[in-house]
């Protein structure tokens, strides 16, 4: 049971360590020192047996909360309760000593964890076995690998039976197989009613294994709840933050083809007798989304303005993924959905509906105004980026949602 | 701002709730109202750590109250849910301005225990901010005198481990290896005894056996091979060691003590070199040496409160790791180990004489050659300051133990 209560966290910044000291000396009469509010009423509560996934960009106060629920930072005002013992890992092997084996190491570790060397003697196969790092063990820390390092002092950790467990990024520098195994001792964990507290930039992975997900934006709790839910918003504000990046970056690059109409893209080609003036990706409920779940409903709007009389034209979008691979195009001509001719000064609204089934990763939609014959009228490449995302680890672009089914049965080879 | 509390009268209601019914004087000259942004309400503080949890919601007063007036107000008070003592300030205050308890004025104060989401005690008084702080100053001070043995008894397990790894990673690598603890002390030793003994020909008293001036100097050599050892290495202990402040729940106090033992350690080996020393120039230790662990209680005392100082003094200051040095050459010189005391022109006798190290090379040379009870007024003296410097020392490092993290 963990239990935040109002957290804040001011930190005091002074230009000269000694500055705080010489203020100290002042007795507060005179200040030498700015505030800044790292964290501001943070609450929250994580029961035995749930995990809670902090989501933020960098800088957003995870590890100032982190740091604050074990006990290693002290909040400026409020109250953590902590019931039963805690277990941080807030970075892997940070009281490992490089010139001792493996094996010394794990002793140590246990002991400023609070365990008695009986109890690490007899966790020691069961802490070997899920390192898997065989004879490394008895050689000095300093010859491993990172993941290696990473194997050792997870595995540490996670024997010393906490009954609260904090991890910052931890699983990030493990190998798959590895990081595996950690999900499920994860699940094992959360089944024995440990409390656990988990950062992580691998959204896929809070999805998988949180309960419950925090968003922390500048100190401050944006979102709490359903970690599917939190993870969206999250996302979203990530790819807003980026698209403002690479908007700010591209006009500063060539002030390229003037941003006109408010649409980013990373090339843009055609005639522009028609204009593309829109470009909106809108989720079930009609909201602009940049984070949509694996196969949920999703519709691509586009709005044209025709600057002449077109005879047939056609609106198409195509999907890509970051690295340019063509995932899915179509057009109103391919779904033989003509939006027939269009007038001078008509503006025309298309929308593509779909079931997203596509795998977790980021993706881009490029959008066209074209003839009848594929010129271009306009053309914009990645017009907008967005990510969907899947609380399982799928393989490759598509998202194909077998239906799976098993039998089994006996085979009697004894036949005549 | 300035108000004075009546009667009043707290009951518990359900769950963390207190129910408050509580007089109040205006003892000011304003009258308070609430157009000018007066109001009343309650702050919930933790009792452990003194922090604020929550504030209560600003209650206006329904009509205004003028000064030597009294009203009548009631309220409810939420305590967190969570289990724990809570300390709870009720008081009236001006928005934007401040409260009135933090101008001095009379608030009321509620203690309440809370146990899994229910009241299960409360006591409530009147207070003033000058009697919270005396009291918070009493906690300190009561701290004082038990958390430095309460720090040492808690992780002695831990301790024990640390210093067996300081000690065993010292030289770790090295082809000396644990050798090292012993070659090191006796490569000193005998280098001095050269410089002084040999080059200089310095003598100790009319004692003109062979080995004296080695004897006599190593005897005052023990204790502050231990001594410089700790105090040398305190000031950037905490910074080395900064991924245990940061990353790991670590009792960082423990690790000046840590410094102690291990220069306790060096010490152990020093003492053997001298005996081995004493038994080769054909003397013999007398029953007085078992006042030793009489001289060493002062000296851990003394070594840990200044090693508890340096330590977190260097955390503001980097320059205290590269200051340590020569100040402990300059107290290693001015302190008789390398020449007896009666070298020192009359001057400069303070020099010794106000020298906690002195004492305890004197006490050392007393029992491990002279055969004599060491000194007592001294000893009792030096171990009064470093009882002092214990705890002060415990108590500064503990109070700065908190900026730590924020500072490396």
């Amino acid at each position: 049971m963990l239990i935040a209560n109002n957290i804040s966290k001011v930190y005091r910044i002074y230009r000269r360590p000694a500055d705080r000291l010489k203020e100290a000396l002042w007795f507060g009469s005179r200040s030498l020192h700015e505030d800044f509010w790292a964290l501001r009423n943070i609450s929250f509560e994580v029961r035995p047996g749930e995990t809670l996934g902090i989501v933020g960009a960098n800088g957003s106060g995870k590890s100032t909360l982190l740091q604050i629920l074990c006990g290693i930072l002290e909040p400026t005002t409020g109250r953590v309760s902590r019931e039963g013992r805690v277990a941080a890992l807030l970075e892997l092997g940070a009281g490992f000593n490089p010139e001792f084996s493996g094996r010394e190491n794990i002793f140590i570790n246990g002991e400023i964890m609070g365990l008695g060397r009986a109890e690490i003697e007899r966790a020691m196969p069961s802490i070997e076995r899920f390192a898997g790092i065989g004879n490394f063990i008895e050689r000095p820390v300093k010859t491993y690998s990172s993941g290696m390092y990473v194997r050792l002092a997870f595995s540490t950790a996670i024997h010393v039976e906490p009954e609260i467990l904090v991890v910052d990024e931890a699983l990030a520098v493990g190998d798959a197989v590895f990081a595996n195994r950690c999900v499920r001792k994860f699940k094992e964990l959360q089944a024995a009613g440990v409390t656990i507290v988990f950062v992580s930039h691998d959204l896929g992975l809070v999805k998988q294994i949180c309960s419950r997900a925090i968003f922390l934006e500048d100190g401050k709790i944006v979102e709490q709840g359903e970690p599917s839910a939190v993870m969206n918003r999250y996302v979203g504000t990530v790819l807003e933050g980026q698209k403002a990046f690479e908007t700010e970056t591209d006009r500063i690059k060539a002030e390229t083809v003037s941003g006109v109409d408010g649409l980013n893209f990373s090339h843009r080609h055609g005639d522009r007798v028609a204009e593309v003036i829109e470009v909106e990706l809108l989720d079930a409920a009609g909201r602009p989304t940049r984070a949509v779940g694996s196969g949920d409903p999703l519709s691509v709007r586009v709005i044209s303005k025709f600057h002449a009389d077109q005879p047939s034209p056609m609106i198409g979008m195509l999907i890509r993924t970051r690295n340019g691979l063509d995932v899915f195009g179509t057009n109103t001509a391919i779904e033989d959905v003509p939006i027939g001719p269009c007038a001078a000064g008509e503006q025309v609204t298309v929308e593509f509906r779909f079931e997203c089934w596509l795998a977790a990763q980021e993706y881009t939609l490029t959008v066209a105004a074209q003839y009848s014959e594929g010129y271009s009228h306009d053309w914009l490449d990645d017009v907008i980026t967005f990510r969907v995302v899947d609380a399982r680890p799928l393989a490759g672009v598509a998202n194909l949602h077998p239906a799976v089914t098993s039998t089994k049965s006996t085979v009697s080879r004894a036949e005549p | 701002m300035n108000a004075a509390v009546g009667s009043w009268k707290v009951s518990p209601a359900d769950g963390s709730r207190l129910a408050l019914s509580l007089e109040l004087r205006n003892e000011g000259r304003e009258s308070w109202s609430s157009a000018d942004g007066y109001a009343f309400a309650y702050q919930v503080f933790d009792a452990a750590t003194d922090n604020l949890i929550e504030e209560g919601p600003h209650a206006g007063f329904s009509a205004d109250v003028a000064p030597k007036q009294t009203v009548r107000l009631d309220l409810q008070i939420d305590l967190p849910g969570e289990t724990g003592r809570y300390r709870v300030f009720v008081s009236p205050l001006k928005e934007n301005v401040a409260w009135f308890y933090e101008r001095g004025s009379q608030f009321l104060l509620i203690e309440a225990e809370v146990n899994r989401g229910t009241v299960a005690s409360s006591s409530s008084a009147v207070s003033t901010m000058a009697r919270q702080r005396l009291k918070r100053f009493g906690r300190t001070i009561g701290r004082g005198f038990t958390y430095p043995f309460r720090t040492m008894w808690r992780h002695r397990s831990l301790i024990r481990s640390m210093v067996r790894r300081d000690i065993m990673g010292r030289y770790r690598g090295s082809y000396g290896g644990l050798f090292w603890t012993v070659i090191h002390p006796l490569l000193m030793m005998l280098t001095y005894a050269f410089v002084f003994g040999v080059v200089l020909q310095t003598r100790f008293g009319p004692d003109d056996r062979p080995g004296n001036f080695v004897l006599y100097f190593m005897a005052g050599m023990l204790p502050w091979l231990a001594l410089s050892e700790a105090v040398g290495r305190a000031p950037t202990v905490v910074y080395e060691h900064s991924n245990f402040v940061k990353k790991l729940l670590f009792p960082v106090e423990i690790l000046p003590v840590n410094l102690v033992f291990a220069g306790l350690f060096s010490e152990v080996f020093g003492v053997l070199i001298f005996v081995g020393g004493l038994f080769y120039f054909g003397r013999d230790l007398t029953s007085m040496v078992l006042y030793l662990p009489l001289i060493l209680i002062p000296q851990f005392l003394f070594t840990l409160g200044l090693s508890w100082f340096l330590a977190a003094l260097g955390v503001f200051f980097r320059d205290m790791g590269q200051l340590i040095g020569f100040l402990l050459t300059v107290w290693f010189f001015t302190t008789p180990i390398c020449y007896p005391e009666g070298q020192l022109p009359g001057e400069y006798a303070w020099l010794f004489e106000a020298n906690p190290l002195y004492v305890l090379v004197d006490s050392y040379r007393s029992v491990l050659l002279d055969g004599v009870a060491p000194e007592w007024p001294p000893l009792l003296a030096l171990s009064g300051v470093a009882i002092v410097l214990f705890l002060a020392g415990h108590a500064w490092f503990y109070k700065w133990k908190k900026s730590f993290a924020d500072l490396l």
